[in-house]
């Protein structure tokens, strides 16, 4: 494999390009632009430029207008920029710096600081993709086999009781969602992004003392006696001294979350539940969440005493009261959340692509919370690729679209030909391409403006003109984003046809 | 003739781009490769189509690489038309008269360089 790091030159002027290649030597591998609608494309494609080499005036697009579509997709932020101009006005220079350049070399320069510098940025660079690189594999380790643990607990459990492996994750995802919205709509419990990770991870650990009630009382079908729910409520006392018994140290935050929740995870609001008649804000927030959660999962789920209840009767019979009292503003939150907890639900299915998904999406989610100066552009890509893949692959057969908002090129595959298409200004409309007209155009520029990382996909039906063929055509388009960093849109793939 | 006898004939400063590119070899080099420089006949192209956009990255190029070549005679010429055509219209007075002058000094620079190399 090739090691020489590559730096893209852009310069419109084919002897300012061989002259820094010249000055600059054989040490790295050279890639040239004339200008920055190739600089661009380049980077689109190319990952893996180190360094950037970018001249101002050039033709088609200028050297700013290169930085300002590299700040908004943010691969500044992976792509150092060196500008070399004769332009030496402060406030020329003051400008590129805002947009994120490392270093600005003026017209002319001397060959050996040309090198220095250029070789600075890049022993900069490559220091921190390194660290970004380590950090990262640690922390998607670390997250892994944390999952991985969990999932072989949930099947130990899975094993002796049917209902648990699925119940666990319910569980984990739920109490998540609910922590999240629970800081959204109140400042009353202050908790970090730690502490939501924390009490996630730690409502696994919820029912463990089901290990330790008999497998006929377990799973028995029907109704159990007074005596056998005295043993069954047991569960709670059990799972929290299973916890407190283990050879860990008490204090520490994970632990002591689990104990928590393991022990209180029945209790309610006014004090009736079990086993220490906790009332309100006694009871700690971590347990108080998953045991509304705990609730939800048992109604919407099928168990062996019982058929499983549609999600909105279970919300309604929790709201009601039915299975004992909540913390208000919790119950405001599951209102809330109601919707996407049924879409969620109904998807009974977590399978293991979406598990893996979850494994990478938590990961991120701690890297990116951590701040890091700079995402890891490699990692993601590859995630992106995925997700193209997956996508695809659920909907073959159709006409699919393929659209890079970074280096603007737009692919639509139709059936085995292909039509490529290059926005080369800023102004470029790709729908006029297709003959969409405007009221579509609007309608579709709305549905795209309201997508969100969340919220990925759009469906619309248009007239378009494909290969001179008029008609309406139903299409389903799926937006991409950076994994690391929030609202970091990067294209969109879709795919259409017509409507019959 | 030498580089130095070269840069005195067509009004450079061979010390200072010495000092920048510290080595003779090389300064030959892209002296040679000036030779297949674009700029001044784009320059010279777009100016005839008054296409001042272009005619000013032309001169803006051709400028540039004279700095960094320390052809200072055709850098200051190239300058001064780099100026009047910044503002892209073509409109400032004296640009024939700036571009006459470039030309002058441009083909004078090129037929050194020949005779020099």
């Amino acid at each position: 494999m090739d090691k020489k790091q590559k730096i893209l030159i852009v310069d419109d002027a084919k002897f300012n390009r061989d002259i820094l290649k010249e000055i600059l030597g054989d040490a790295y591998n050279y890639l040239e632009a004339e200008n920055g609608n190739q600089a661009i494309q380049m980077i689109g494609e190319n990952i893996g430029i180190d360094l950037m080499l970018l001249d101002i005036n050039m033709p088609q697009m200028n050297g700013f207008e290169v930085l300002k579509i590299m700040k908004r997709s943010q691969c500044i932020a992976e792509t150092p920029v060196i500008m070399i101009s004769s332009e030496d006005a402060v406030d020329t220079m003051r400008k590129a710096y805002e947009l994120g350049i490392t270093d600005y070399i003026t017209r002319p320069f001397d060959s050996v600081i040309v090198k220095k510098r250029v070789q600075n940025t890049l022993g900069l660079y490559m220091n921190q993709k390194h660290l970004i690189n380590v950090v990262y594999n640690q922390v998607y380790e670390k997250e892994e086999n944390n999952n991985i643990m969990i999932r072989i607990m949930s099947n130990i459990l899975g094993s002796r009781n049917s209902e648990s492996r699925e119940h666990i994750l319910h569980i984990k995802t739920a109490t998540e969602m609910m922590l999240r919205q629970l800081v959204k709509v109140t400042d009353a419990y202050p908790l970090t992004e730690a502490d939501i990770a924390l009490i996630t991870t730690a409502s696994s650990l919820h029912d463990i003392g089901k290990i330790r009630i008999p497998e006929e009382i377990l799973n028995k079908p029907g109704r159990l006696t007074d005596e056998e729910f005295k043993i069954m409520k047991t569960h709670s006392e059990l799972g929290a001294a299973i916890i407190k018994d283990m050879d860990f140290p008490q204090d520490h935050p994970l632990v002591h979350t689990a104990w928590e929740i393991s022990r209180w995870h029945h209790e309610r609001w006014d004090g009736k539940g079990y086993p220490d008649g906790l009332k309100g804000e006694e009871i700690p927030i971590s347990a108080q969440v998953v045991s509304i959660v705990d609730v939800y999962d048992a109604l919407t789920s099928e168990r062996c005493y019982k058929k499983a209840f549609n999600h909105d009767t279970a919300i309604q019979m929790i709201l009601d009261g039915q299975c004992g009292q909540f913390n208000p503003i919790l119950l405001k939150c599951l209102k809330e959340l109601s919707l996407q907890f049924s879409n969620m639900f109904n998807d009974k299915e977590m399978d293991e692509n979406s598990y893996y998904h979850e494994v990478q999406r938590l990961s991120n989610e701690i890297l990116s919370d951590r701040s890091l100066p700079n995402q890891n552009y490699s990692q993601s890509v590859v995630k992106v690729m995925q997700e193209k893949i997956d996508f695809f692959k659920s909907n073959s057969g159709m006409n699919s679209i393929d659209y890079n908002a970074i280096s603007g090129q737009f692919t639509i595959l139709n059936g085995e030909h292909q039509i490529l298409c290059q926005r080369d200004n800023p102004k470029f409309n790709f729908f006029k391409e297709f003959g969409v007209n405007e009221e579509d155009v609007q309608c579709i520029r709305v549905l795209l403006h309201q997508t969100s990382v969340q919220n990925k996909e759009i469906s619309a039906t248009i007239k378009a003109t494909v290969d001179n063929n008029s008609q309406m055509y139903r299409m389903k388009l799926h937006t991409l984003w950076s994994p690391l960093k929030k609202d970091g849109y990067i294209g969109i793939i879709g795919y259409f046809d017509t409507v019959k | 003739m030498t580089m130095q006898e070269c840069y005195e004939a067509i009004g450079g400063n061979y010390e200072a781009v010495l000092e920048r590119l510290h080595s003779e070899a090389l300064i030959r080099r892209f002296a040679l490769k000036f030779l297949e420089d674009q700029s001044y006949i784009q320059l010279k192209q777009a100016l005839e189509n008054k296409n001042y956009e272009d005619a000013f990255r032309g001169a803006h190029t051709l400028k540039g690489v004279c700095q960094n070549l320390s052809f200072d005679r055709l850098y200051e010429v190239s300058h001064e038309l780099t100026e009047l055509l910044r503002d892209r219209t073509g409109e400032q007075p004296g640009i024939p008269e700036a571009m006459e002058k470039v030309t002058e000094v441009y083909e004078m620079t090129i037929e050194e360089i020949k005779k020099g190399l």
